[in-house]
């Protein structure tokens, strides 16, 4: 069983190949050429590294966001590609629960940031792996006022490029480099869902942007 | 031999389509999934909601154009794809998605021209084109006139200089108070007016020049309008509309002509929109036909955005030699002559 994890939603990400449980490879890079242009170069190199071929994959695993709307996109249409002409499943993975299942072995809490910009975020928290509120849009200080309250007695973990980017303000985030969501993570994730029963395709997946368009939110206010 | 099939996949604004092809001119299919009624209430097309419609809409777009031609992926000979010009968002989806599908299956990928394809929409129509042919392009965004020497290559015989001639067209039409786009607008007010009522400069009419510019005719346009109001004339619309069609019309003409004697060819082409004003076409037939030339145009419904004339520009590209590889990338300005 071959599982392959892409990850577009942010500057840096890439591809990670599993063979079941065991990693066989991984590519991340943290560059500015778009992933368009290194998506598919970074797939093609790791599956010829590890001396597997385009059609022995078995499943696609993707994280469909938050994150940058085109990022998501690129990611979310090459998994829909490959499923559709693989005829085989793809299944979805948010990036605040890859967070949770990458950091699912800190004992406490853990409080997954994708920027957002403006000092607002994505957030969801995580213990063991397991989500404890719904994922969300808010200000970062309504993350750190809701962590303050309500999980004040335990050890706080705050991963994602959120915690990077407002590391002054979270202060207990892991180290920049560890903080990226890791392809493998959301290879891993994946699978343990398909596993577990959950499965999408090239016409069910797609992406998660959790945020109306400027359009939309417009439209909306003027009606 | 391969079977002449060609899944065309075309995203650049707000039309998601997919076709499929046989031999680069039998259309088996032509799905296009339109977003016109979406973008509406925000008057304009909007493109991270373009874009999001494109991602939903892409796959099954891809399978049912497959169906309708009764083939299925392995069929498939040569997947081509627009990349250019257009709103990078949306062609972004329709460029990862062919991408995806050409390294999963092997199959030979071709990055597509948008304005290409347009031209070629007229091998489409079931009427016969042949090769060398001179091709000319006019629209909002684009004056470039072309020889085809064989199908899937073209040079450049020259362009605009500064604006696009359908530019002209709808900055005068915004100045005397008509709605978007402007050709049709002035076309329809010139009807009855005396082409000759008034005399406006032509650009760069001088011989063994190929290229275009419309920016001094649409200046003595707008300056006529500004003269009269400012002497307090009526000016005579119907008049003024006729002379400022037929100044362009005449030009683009001319070298049009200019260029199909010089390389010999039997049949020019016209593609884009302003290929859609009758006047036009009917001064261009005239003039092609006193030199025993034919003027093709494509059938009505393929002049709007599809992914039959990707598919069919992307096959004679393919057979010409040209593939892309697995970090083609959108490019929202793509010119034609760029690769
Ligand atoms: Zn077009």
């Amino acid at each position: 069983m071959y599982v392959l994890g892409i990850d577009t939603s942010t500057m840096t990400g890439g591809a990670a190949l599993l063979k079941g449980e065991e990693l066989v490879g991984e590519s991340v890079l943290n560059i500015r050429t778009t992933h368009s242009e290194r998506l598919l170069p970074a797939l093609e190199r790791l599956l010829a590294d590890g001396g597997i071929s385009v059609k022995d994959l078995n499943l696609v695993s993707v994280v469909t966001g938050p994150g940058s709307f085109t990022g998501l996109r690129i990611g979310v249409a090459t998994a829909k590609g490959l499923s559709y002409a693989l005829n085989v499943p793809a299944v979805g993975v948010t990036t605040l629960e890859g967070y949770g299942w990458q950091f699912q072995h800190f004992p406490g809490v853990v409080v997954a940031l994708v920027d957002a910009r403006r000092e607002h975020v994505f957030w969801q928290a995580f213990q063991g792996g397991s989500p404890i509120n719904e994922p969300a849009y808010d200000s970062l200080q309504a993350v750190l006022d809701w962590c303050r309250s309500e999980a004040q007695s335990e050890p706080l973990l705050f991963a994602g490029d959120g915690s990077v980017h407002y590391a002054e303000q979270v202060k207990a985030s892991v180290p920049a480099a560890l903080s990226l969501l890791r392809p493998s993570s959301v290879a891993h994730l994946g699978y343990r869902r398909f596993l577990a029963g959950e499965q999408s395709d090239a016409f069910a997946l797609n992406p998660t942007y959790m945020r109306q368009t400027e359009a939309e939110r417009k439209w909306k206010e003027r009606a | 031999m391969g079977s002449g099939l060609t899944l065309g996949i075309e995203t650049s604004c707000d039309e998601t389509a997919a076709a499929v092809i046989k031999d680069g001119t039998e259309v088996l299919s032509n799905i296009v999934l339109s977003q016109i009624d979406i973008h509406q209430k925000y008057g304009g097309v909007v493109p991270e909601i373009a874009s999001r419609h494109h991602i939903e809409a892409m796959f099954p777009v891809i399978n049912e154009a497959l169906a309708e031609a009764g083939v299925t992926l392995d069929d498939i000979e040569v997947i081509a794809v627009a990349y250019g010009p257009g709103l990078v968002g949306s062609l972004l989806v329709g460029v990862a998605a062919a991408k995806a599908l050409a390294f999963a299956t092997g199959i030979p990928l071709v990055g597509v021209n948008h304005i290409e394809g347009h031209i070629y929409a007229n091998l489409l129509g079931g009427q016969e084109v042949k090769a060398p042919l001179v091709c000319l392009t006019v629209s909002g965004g684009h004056t470039d006139l072309l020889l085809i020497p064989r199908f899937g290559e073209y040079e450049i015989l020259g362009r605009t200089r500064d604006d696009a001639a359908g530019e002209a067209f709808d900055k005068v039409a915004r100045v005397l108070g008509l709605p978007y786009p402007g050709g049709p607008q002035i076309e329809k007010l010139a009807q009855g007016g005396n082409r000759e009522a008034i005399f406006f400069p032509r650009g760069l009419l001088e011989k063994d020049n190929y290229d275009f510019s419309f920016s001094g005719l649409k200046t003595a346009a707008l300056n006529f309008l500004n003269q009269a109001k400012q002497k307090g004339e009526e000016v005579h619309l119907p008049d003024f509309a006729a002379s400022f069609q037929w100044a362009i019309i005449d030009v683009l003409t001319q070298k049009l002509m200019l260029a199909a004697e010089e390389h010999r060819v039997r049949q020019v082409v016209l593609s884009g929109g302003v290929a859609a004003n009758g006047t036009f076409r009917n001064h261009v037939r005239e003039e092609a036909g006193k030199r025993g030339m034919e003027l093709l145009y494509p059938p009505v419904h393929l002049c709007t955005d599809n992914a039959a004339m990707i598919a069919s520009a992307g096959y004679f590209s393919y057979l010409a030699g040209r593939r892309s590889d697995n970090a083609l990338n959108a490019v929202a300005n793509l010119r034609l002559g760029d690769y």
